[in-house]
């Protein structure tokens, strides 16, 4: 009786983990952003704080029609009476996976010991005991343009290309004032260049946070006019080194006769 | 072979397809029998025939009988449902496929950026003055600009979607406002081009140093040959398509005409071409064209006149130049409308 009781749990096990990863390959090939909560590091292993869920990684991807979506990959650590297990939760794009850790969900791995992920370019791995499961990220721009030959496409994996295998269900675009790249004061990204996604145009914005790399939003306006984001005039060009925003500042400027301001660590014209 | 790697293999080839167009020259011949791709047209150039829905769909149905209409690997074949070829944002466009031994569906989105070019991170100025306090940086930012004008072929696949190419679309666009052109780009998620970008990209390249940078006043070399800019001699309708170019050649958006040092055409000459400036509003309007003589003032790097935008009466242009004050008119009459560009932030 013992021994059909293992078997009959080792087939669920099993099957829960096909499924999860059937599921998952369908969402995640799609997969145009990928965020991982600063708490954990790529490779290597998640082991506190233990008996606690955590949301590890926020992952959004399209559907066929090229609408966005997201799920939250959440996991709980395990301790001495609790079993680990990895869920995934799909969750409206604008919510926060970190509110989301109590969710239920079908998609998940139970009896999890060992748990960890990899993220190399176009590359995702999710380390479970011993097993890997990989995923190309077909959608995600990883790659920098700088070549006098080189040409417009989003660098996806094949650059200008977008795919998904995922079913049509309702998600969402983005929309004119979304923010669609920013970087913190390190000018390490905090939101990846999404603005391929923009329903129509990028306007610039200078920001205080890191000199000369400007945050993006989806926006048609034209810089310099008044209440629009200040045209960028550069670091070099003005050869200024002061803080970045602070009225009248050099590294922006705005059509006449408008004046160049900081609202919101922002550079606008009024 | 795997599916990972026949699916790798498959957009290769799809993307192949849509990048490079009509590689084999098959337009023109037998071997093209698109019924919404005239076999011959006035002027035809192949290079419409890239990142172009209407050609994608040919091939896929079958009108090119030398291509297989289904993308074959070693062991799956993907088959396109070219009854649902949809453009979607960005005027990108959206196919259908479904492989047929693994019954696996799914849908690519193609992007439509086939004829940009980037614009080098460096320190520019705008206006024609070595000197000019107008000065502005591009590091940290990826500027890509339209090669060509926007055609006809552009305007009428933004409002009407129809998949068909026919002899008028190779022509560039014309008779837009430049409100409409300023929408027309949105919908393709750029901007209309601002003419400081456009001046970045055709004065011939220079260094700044000490609040100077030198301005070339024609975009091909430092400084124009004796003569070069007075007589007019045939050769040079390659560098600036003026007036007495004319009668030899049919104009179109996709001529190769005026290069500049970042690969964009119709450099100097060819259309009259809108702008938006950030610098100087009203210096918004390139008259170097068909129209003007090789001599004209116009015909220079940086000469620009003003035009409102609203409509294209005589009384929403103004040919004076706006940076020296002199005034030159063109044959009003004959002007059959403004061309313009894109440009787009990555």
């Amino acid at each position: 009786m013992h021994v059909y009781k293992i078997i009959f749990l080792f087939f669920i096990s099993f099957n829960a983990y096909a499924d999860f990863m059937q599921i998952t390959h369908k969402r995640w090939s799609s997969a145009f952003d990928i965020k991982v909560d600063s708490h954990f590091t790529s490779g290597v292993p998640i082991k506190e704080p233990r008996g606690t869920y955590q949301s590890i990684i926020e992952i959004q991807y399209l559907d066929r029609d090229f609408n966005i979506h997201k799920d939250c990959i959440l996991y709980r650590v395990p301790n001495e009476k609790l079993q680990g297990e990895l869920k995934v939760v799909g969750v409206h794009p604008k919510e926060v996976c970190r509110e989301k850790i109590l969710e239920p969900s079908k998609i998940k791995i139970m009896n999890i010991f060992n748990f960890g992920f990899k993220l190399n370019g176009h590359q995702f791995d999710l380390l479970i005991d011993t097993k890997k499961i990989s995923y190309t990220l077909y959608n995600l721009e990883s790659g920098e343009t700088n070549a006098l030959y080189d040409s417009g496409e989003t660098k996806t994996v094949f650059p200008g290309i977008f795919i998904s295998f995922n079913k049509r269900i309702n998600g969402i675009d983005l929309v004119n004032g979304d923010n669609c790249f920013d970087v913190d004061e390190q000018c390490n990204p905090i939101q990846r260049n999404i603005c391929h996604l923009c329903p129509g145009s990028v306007t610039e914005v200078i920001a205080d946070k890191c000199p000369g790399k400007y945050r993006r939003y989806c926006r048609d306006s034209i810089c310099g006019d008044k209440g629009q984001a200040a045209c960028i005039r550069g670091l070099k060009a003005s050869g200024y080194n002061g803080p970045i925003c602070i009225p009248g500042s050099p590294v922006g400027f705005c059509q006449k006769p408008y004046k160049v301001f900081c609202e919101n660590g922002e550079l606008i014209c009024r | 072979m795997s599916f990972d790697q026949s699916f790798s293999e498959f957009l290769t080839q799809l993307n192949k397809r849509w990048r490079y167009g009509d590689i084999e020259a098959y337009w023109g011949t037998n071997n093209f029998q698109c019924a919404d791709i005239p076999n011959t047209l006035i002027g035809m150039n192949p290079e419409i025939l890239k990142c172009n829905p209407v050609y994608i769909n040919c091939w896929l149905s079958g009108g090119i009988p030398k291509l297989d209409s289904v993308i074959k690997t070693k062991n799956h074949e993907f088959h396109a449902d070219t009854k649902n070829l949809a453009i979607i944002n960005h005027g990108d466009l959206k196919i259908d496929f479904i492989e047929k031994n693994t019954k696996t569906e799914f849908s690519v989105r193609l992007e439509r950026n086939c004829h940009e070019a980037f614009l080098p991170e460096k320190v520019y100025s705008s206006g024609p003055d070595a000197n000019s306090l107008d000065v502005w940086d591009n590091y940290g930012r990826k500027i890509f600009v339209d090669k060509f004008y926007v055609s006809n072929f552009d305007v009428k696949f933004w409002k009407t979607k129809n998949f068909s190419i026919n002899s008028n679309d190779l022509k560039p666009a014309l008779n837009l406002t430049r409100p409409e052109q300023q929408k027309y780009c949105h919908s393709r998620g750029k901007k209309l081009l601002q003419n400081h970008i456009f001046e970045a990209s055709t004065f011939f390249p220079s260094v700044y140093k000490k609040g100077y940078l030198f301005k070339s006043k024609i975009p091909w070399a430092k400084s124009p040959k004796p003569n070069e800019l007075t007589i007019f001699s045939k050769k040079n309708c390659v560098k600036s398509f003026t007036k007495e170019c004319l009668a030899d050649q049919e104009l179109n958006s996709y001529s190769n005409l005026s290069t500049s040092w970042i690969g964009i055409y119709h450099s100097l000459g060819s259309e009259l071409e809108s702008f938006d400036n950030i610098f100087n509003h009203k210096a918004n309007l390139k008259v170097s064209s068909k129209y003007t003589s090789v001599s004209s003032l116009w015909n220079m790097n940086s000469r620009r006149a003003t035009w409102s935008g609203y409509t294209f009466d005589r009384d929403t242009f103004k040919f004076t130049e706006f940076y020296s004050g002199q005034v030159e008119d063109i044959g009003f009459e004959q002007l059959k409308g403004v061309a313009f560009r894109c440009m787009s932030i990555k």
